[in-house]
């Protein structure tokens, strides 16, 4: 919010990748019109919220599924509104949206009103949906708080167990496609699909062309091979943007990998245990990364409080018993999901 | 012309600063699933693509003094690091001169590097193909499937090693990642003489890394959410990865999704014969250049998922609520295959429903 506009940075979308590079623009774009100025408009953006969410996880027959937030970062002790707050507040609680606020200053009563009524609590009660921060740290742990999704509230609970069993939804996996123009090298020998061509503009690699360059190509964005979409299994309508619902045929449209983000809860790799210290070990070398192991030695009192005699620096997945060395034991496990060694002999 | 030539020299020097001063490592990933190298067998050998890669390799090694390449061949059997092999001596220097005839990594006419990748990549390979052939009874054909999920994989912890743990060396393992390049007998010399690779590391900037998968396998039976791991962590650690598809199938979807969801680039060659061009051009410019270049990728994407029931690419699937576990048909159970849930009754039937053919309309009609 700034000079009592709501600004949109980033559309919803359900790529986290798509938001962070939104805002690194913003970040990375000084004296643009994001430049904070003149006062807030705490209903301005609160119903410019309120219709991105209405309108993009829509008023279907899944409705219920949805939980649908508002983040407030609010750094003003004021807002300066064009019309009754309080009815947007009323709007929001009859669209099931529950806001959050997070205040950089001080606490604020309508802030205070807004968190109560969409999260149905009693009137002027502190609750934790509204915090107000005291340092850094402590931002960094309200903001983290607003991570873990809402609970089921009574209604929604009821309307589970009435339901017997778990719904099945059918979903669409759709093809990426984007307009290209061909260009065949050469005879038929191999032809190369080009993305259409962008007009590309020389840079002198000083920091002023390199900015033009930037800009030129956001706004060619709009109507050059960056303009990429997706078509409906189903109807092959297209769309821009996923997840989403087929405008057309009413099919959920998703990306794979959207789905399988989670799958490593669902398969989870068991961990490795360390090998045992001996004088000799069957693995030279760690079977991800190639590091060398060190070799085994025999424990004497000379060798004592060497690294060697400490640990056999061997991780061995129980599986397909191969060794891993210690760092690829926290990568597999904390960031990877699979074990090499399975991967390759299953 | 002086101002012609200027501009030439005053270009690549300040971009290049700015972007690519970094060394950068090139991990290749090729394929050698013996069925679609022998559905290319007209086209091209095993023997030509990997002189191809080799070409390639030399080319990324020579643009940057502390490049780094690996390289892994991922058959049905398990995958491989070809190289570097930490088994192996890449310091075959003057300490037996004559003897050293039959693997001698230093060539009069040719730059060390490329020497050593060269002859390390092919015995490693021939041996491996050897391997591979000797064991060739019931273990291949019990399970075809690709490994590429496992050379990825591979692929993924050896950058990680070069990506993080290069930065913060520390003294133990300053030794073994040394040694590890080259394996010298003493770990002081090895970190004074160690090939371009380890000096690199001791450097506190960042590596830029690429995965360059070339596979000539048709079938879609890869493990899907190994694959879906893979993507993840490279998306996580923001490096690319980059396909070329031999073969007759144009679009795999296993292997069109990590190109796409890394910023990769993805090409299917009909024609491999052409291949070093290919490399050369779409495949030599780092990540790090490519928002800057118009590069040729494929326009259609197939985000096609895989169902967990048959293993068979889906378009249009059924999807568990709880657990996300994507299904080409209902189980006659209806219950979730993977978290045994129930399903709604209601919800199947609506789904599972004939269209049925409205009457009333007709008669609305005749009227």
């Amino acid at each position: 919010m700034r000079n009592g506009v709501a600004n949109l940075v980033s559309e919803v979308s359900g790529s986290p990748q798509y938001h962070l590079d939104k805002i690194r623009q913003l970040k990375a774009r000084q004296h643009n019109k994001f430049e904070p100025k003149g006062d807030p408009s705490l209903q301005n953006s609160l119903e410019m919220a309120r219709s991105l969410l209405k309108y993009n996880f829509g008023s279907n027959a899944n409705n219920t599924k949805n939980s649908k937030e508002i983040l407030v970062i609010f750094g003003a002790l004021f807002t300066s509104d064009p019309g009754d707050i309080h009815k947007t507040i009323g709007n929001l609680v009859k669209d099931d949206i529950k806001v959050k606020v997070i205040g950089l200053s001080a606490q604020v009563a309508i802030c205070q009103e807004l968190v109560n009524r969409t999260n149905r609590e009693e009137k002027n009660t502190s609750s934790k949906n509204y915090g107000v921060i005291m340092n850094e740290s402590h931002f960094k742990e309200l903001l983290m708080d607003c991570v873990t999704p809402l609970p089921l509230t009574e209604q929604e609970k009821e309307f589970e167990e009435s339901n017997h069993g778990v719904p099945v939804i059918k979903m669409g996996f759709p093809t990426k496609i984007q307009p290209t123009g061909n260009s065949s090298i050469g005879n038929t020998d191999f032809t190369i699909e080009f993305p259409q061509l962008n007009a590309s503009f020389p840079t002198a690699g000083s920091d002023d062309s390199s900015d033009v360059v930037q800009i030129n190509h956001n706004m060619g964005a709009t109507t050059t091979g960056v303009a990429v979409g997706y078509q409906c299994p189903q109807c092959k309508s297209k769309v821009c943007n996923l997840p989403t619902i087929c405008p057309v045929c009413g099919l959920m449209l998703i990306l794979s990998t959207h789905l399988a983000r989670s799958y490593h809860h669902l398969v989870p790799l068991r961990p490795y245990k360390e090998v045992p210290i001996s004088s000799t070990y069957e693995s030279q070398f760690c079977f991800g990364c190639q590091l060398q192991f060190p070799k085994g030695v025999r424990t004497t009192s000379k060798s004592k409080g060497k690294l060697e005699s400490m640990t056999s620096s061997r991780y061995r997945c129980m599986k397909c018993s191969k060794d891993f060395c210690i760092n690829c034991d926290v990568f597999v496990h904390e960031v990877l999901h699979n074990c090499p060694g399975c991967e390759n002999s299953k | 012309m002086e101002a012609i030539s200027e501009r030439v020299f005053t270009e690549p020097t300040s971009s290049s600063e700015a972007i690519s001063d970094e060394p950068s490592l090139l991990t290749i990933i090729l394929d050698i699933s013996p069925l679609g190298w022998y559905k290319l067998r007209d086209l091209m050998t095993l023997e030509e693509m990997t002189k191809n890669l080799l070409v390639f390799l030399n080319a990324h090694l020579a643009l940057n003094n502390s490049n780094q390449v690996a390289f892994i061949a991922s058959s049905p059997k398990g995958s491989r690091f070809l190289y570097p092999n930490p088994a192996k001596s890449y310091q075959e220097v003057k300490v037996s001169d004559g003897a050293t005839s039959a693997r001698d990594f230093v060539n009069k006419g040719m730059y060390r590097q490329f020497r050593i990748v060269d002859k390390a990549v092919l015995e490693e390979l021939n041996e491996f193909l050897n391997e591979i052939n000797k064991d060739q009874d019931d273990t291949m054909l019990a399970d075809p499937a690709s490994k590429l999920s496992g050379a990825l994989s591979m692929a993924l912890t050896y950058t990680n090693r070069m990506l993080t743990l290069d930065q913060s060396i520390t003294t133990t393992t300053a030794s073994a990642i040394a040694s590890t390049t080259s394996s010298s007998a003493s770990a002081a010399s090895s970190t004074a003489t160690g090939a371009g690779g380890a000096s690199s590391g001791s450097s506190s900037t960042s590596m830029k890394s690429r995965i360059l998968v070339v596979s000539a396998n048709d079938d879609n039976d890869v493990k899907y959410i190994p694959i879906m791991n893979t993507i993840f962590a490279a998306q996580k650690m923001k490096l690319s990865i980059d396909i070329i598809k031999l073969g007759d199938e144009e679009n795999s979807s296993y292997l069109q999704q990590p190109s796409d969801a890394t910023n990769g680039i993805y090409l299917h060659l009909t024609d491999p014969r052409g291949i070093i061009q290919v490399l050369s051009t779409a495949y030599f410019i780092e990540p790090s250049l490519r928002p800057f270049i118009i590069l040729p990728t494929n326009s259609n994407v197939n985000y096609r998922a895989s169902c967990f029931i048959t293993g068979k690419a889906v378009d249009v699937g059924y999807v568990c609520s709880v657990c996300l576990c994507i299904m080409s048909i209902i189980p006659d159970s209806k219950k979730c295959p993977t978290c045994n849930s129930q399903f709604d009754e209601r919800i199947i039937h609506q789904l599972t429903k004939e269209p049925e053919v409205v009457k009333k309309k007709r008669k609305i009609d005749s009227k």
